[in-house]
């Protein structure tokens, strides 16, 4: 008796599960199959779930933009503002954990407070420092104002505030000054948080619209997501088939990314128990 | 001390690890180095060996943007010295904000592509120049050359011509000739009383004869010009006479309403409204010649298309929509002259014909495009039928305040009545209200 209640809720599992499963998986097949599909065919209804199998969307879309070129800005960007967000995160919750001071106490607010100006309050003095600088349309713009995040600085100090203190002090009796503390003991028991950190900065880049479109002009530093607008909306309507064939080219690296640091991702959002 | 022994074995522990993470840094380290590279290589990227640059902003994307290629290759051709450097930004939502901080910021683009709404705001702080003078000094640039209509949208009160007509075109009917043949209609409706008896026949189940489209406000404007209505008083007030239940905008608004009401009108997002036409379950589209080559696309053999004038209530009228083109005055006397010579090549008999041909949907600006190509109205229906209804075209005001109110105050006021969360009356007093608010805050010719 018990073991078949335990059958019908293991079956009544995988039922959920799938179906959880289509609703992800669902609006990916969508975007493939449009992008497969001739458009007289696509704005049929009831439409067709099996696609024709025409690629000239992609040859439409691949020759409507330089998609090569950003692909690997946003990947170059990306990973630069990764990596800066990272080391700044680090040592500043580093900082703020581990060297107490009345100027630290006093910064950790300040930090708290970058998070809650919104981002469109800063947009017009943010880009006049940019220009002043010489930066306009250039990689550089894209990275360095976002090259330290009040988020990631939140997110690694409440992180670090869990280490036992006993921690330091033992490392200390073994000769560890603050940068070796710092990367042989802190760093290493970090990773699930620098990875939570690090996905979430790079998405963040990824999907950046605004501040690209603003601080640059030319396709040879602008990152995907400014090609892919020009796809999105017009002032007259949308070429949906090509569109999907170019949301599928730019969300593949995305998705091959997820699924090489599945394992990663997964771990560090069960330990830090953040969700999506 | 066994604490002490247990970290000190931890860090044996991560020994290995560390050996590890040191060749992984090693990697990270040359992928910085790559990525400095690729940083340091983000120079400017208009250098050019022309003796002269016309940075041009414009929205014009997929077969419009292949289109303006074509004319700045012409262009070129004919002006060696001169580059036009197309920069494509591909809305309006995106275009305004960069617009306007590149004005701030003072790094204009030499030419840009604008709604002249936009313009009274740019004249306010000095950005824009005045081309009166240009079109005096130039026999081809009369204004007799030019349907008249079209050049007054880019005129402001004070006769000055800062804005010339580019991407411009009227609102018009699509329909599904197919469905109204099925339904049992010969011709396409050409009163509010017509629209909506032929509307309730063709709508019933999941079908909807109607697909409104909202992402711009001009479709709902040309009902409202048509029940005579004027949302600006002469001194660039709001007009509260247009405001009221019984007034133009009351009754646009409530024939839009009542069809929703009785499910013969359907409220889309975006552009579905297309998406609702191309694949049959709605049969009358309202939108600009510009949709053209959308349509044809998605409709292919299916059915049809059909295009007409719009419904006419009291009077004949529509909305005139589309791009204009401004120079900015922070470009030099010779991007000047080369930006003017652009704007003449573009609207140019040569020019137009070419854009008007080519980009599928927008309007030839000079009426002898249409007079020395008798074929051009016989195979470009859309555009026939715009130009068609341009003598009866209305141009969006160039008071401050039209913009925020059209874009936002407008839409939200149609949106909420439409999906019944307000009345009529109620969306129309809050719409009048937050006009004067925005006028009083904004300006109105300045």
């Amino acid at each position: 008796m018990r073991a078949g209640h335990r059958g019908a809720g293991r079956v009544a599992t995988y039922v959920v599960l799938v179906v959880a499963a289509l609703f992800a998986v669902f609006p990916i097949w969508w975007i493939v199959s449009t992008s497969l599909e001739s458009p007289a065919r696509a704005y049929s209804f009831p439409a067709a779930l099996i696609p024709q199998g025409t690629a000239a969307n992609y040859t439409t879309a691949w020759q409507e933009g330089p998609w090569g070129r950003f692909l690997l800005n946003s990947l170059g960007i990306g990973f630069a503002t990764t990596a800066f967000v990272l080391a700044t995160g680090i040592l500043a919750a580093y900082a703020i954990v581990f060297l107490p001071s009345r100027w630290t106490r006093a910064a950790f607010p300040l930090v708290l407070a970058t998070m809650m100006v919104p981002f469109y309050a800063i947009l017009v003095p943010d880009y006049l420092i940019v220009r002043d600088l010489g930066w306009l349309n250039t990689y550089i713009s894209q990275v360095v104002p976002f090259a330290a995040s009040g988020f990631a600085i939140f997110l690694l100090v409440q992180f670090m505030r869990g280490f036992p203190r006993a921690l330091r002090d033992a490392a200390r009796m073994d000769g560890a000054g603050e940068l070796r503390f710092l990367w042989s003991v802190v760093v290493p028991n970090l990773v699930p948080a620098l990875v939570t950190v690090g996905v979430y900065t790079f998405l963040q880049s990824w999907n950046a619209f605004l501040w690209p479109l603003i601080v640059t002009t030319s396709s040879s530093v602008q990152p995907i997501q400014v090609g892919l607008a020009n796809f999105l909306s017009t002032a007259n309507g949308t070429n949906w088939t090509v569109l999907a064939a170019a949301a599928a080219i730019t969300a593949a690296p995305m998705l091959l990314l997820y699924v090489l640091a599945q394992r990663k991702v997964v771990e560090s959002v069960s330990r830090t128990g953040l969700k999506g | 001390m066994s604490k002490a022994m247990d970290i000190a074995g931890a860090f044996r522990g991560h020994e290995a690890r560390r050996a590890r993470r040191r060749r992984m840094g090693a990697s990270v380290a040359a992928g910085a180095l790559s990525v400095g590279a690729l940083l340091s290589a983000g120079v400017p990227a208009s250098a050019t060996s022309r003796s002269v640059t016309v940075t041009f902003w414009n929205e014009m994307t997929g077969p419009y943007g292949v289109a303006l290629a074509g004319e700045i290759r012409q262009f070129e051709r004919a002006n060696p010295g001169i580059t036009v450097d197309s920069v494509t930004i591909p809305n309006d939502a995106a275009l305004e904000p960069k617009l306007l901080a590149a004005i701030v910021g003072h790094q204009e683009p030499t030419l840009s592509q604008m709604n002249p709404p936009w313009g009274t705001g740019f004249i306010h702080t000095g950005s824009l120049v005045n081309l009166s003078p240009h079109l005096a000094k130039t026999s081809s640039m009369s204004p007799s050359n030019f349907y008249a209509s079209l050049l007054e949208g880019g005129r402001w009160p004070d006769g000055r011509q800062y804005l010339f007509p580019f991407n411009v075109t009227t609102a018009i009917m699509f329909y599904n000739k197919t469905a109204f043949a099925k339904a049992g209609i010969t011709a396409p409706p050409k009163t509010w009383q017509q629209f909506t008896a032929d509307a309730a026949k063709m709508s019933g189940g999941s079908r909807r004869a109607f697909a409104i489209t909202l992402v711009h406000s001009y479709p709902w404007l040309a009902f409202f010009y048509q029940a005579g209505g004027n949302f600006i008083l002469r001194d660039g007030k709001p007009n509260p006479a247009a405001f009221t239940l019984n007034g133009p905008a009351g009754k646009a608004l409530s024939l839009w309403a009542t069809m929703v009401k009785r499910r013969e009108a359907v409220l889309t997002q975006g552009y579905a409204s297309q998406t609702d036409f191309a694949d049959g379950t709605s049969s009358i589209l309202v939108g600009t010649s510009a949709f053209y080559p959308y349509l044809a696309q998605a409709v292919g053999h299916k059915f049809t298309i059909g295009v007409a004038p719009l419904p006419n209530n009291v009077q004949e009228a529509t909305s005139i929509f589309g791009g204009y083109l401004g120079m900015f005055s922070q470009a030099t006397p010779a991007q000047r002259s080369a930006a003017f010579k652009f704007i003449e090549y573009l609207t140019s008999v040569q020019g137009t014909t070419y854009w008007a041909n080519h980009s599928q949907g927008y309007l030839p600006v000079r009426p002898s495009v249409v007079k020395s190509d008798a074929s051009f109205l016989a195979t470009h229906p859309a555009q026939r039928v715009s130009l068609e209804a341009l003598p009866t075209g209305k141009n969006p005001p160039k008071v401050a305040w039209w913009d925020q109110f059209s874009h936002q105050v407008l839409l939200n006021t149609i949106t909420a009545v439409l999906i019944g969360k307000e009345t009529v009356a109620g969306a129309l007093r809050s719409a009048y209200h937050q006009a004067v608010e925005l006028a009083n805050r904004n300006g109105t010719y300045q």
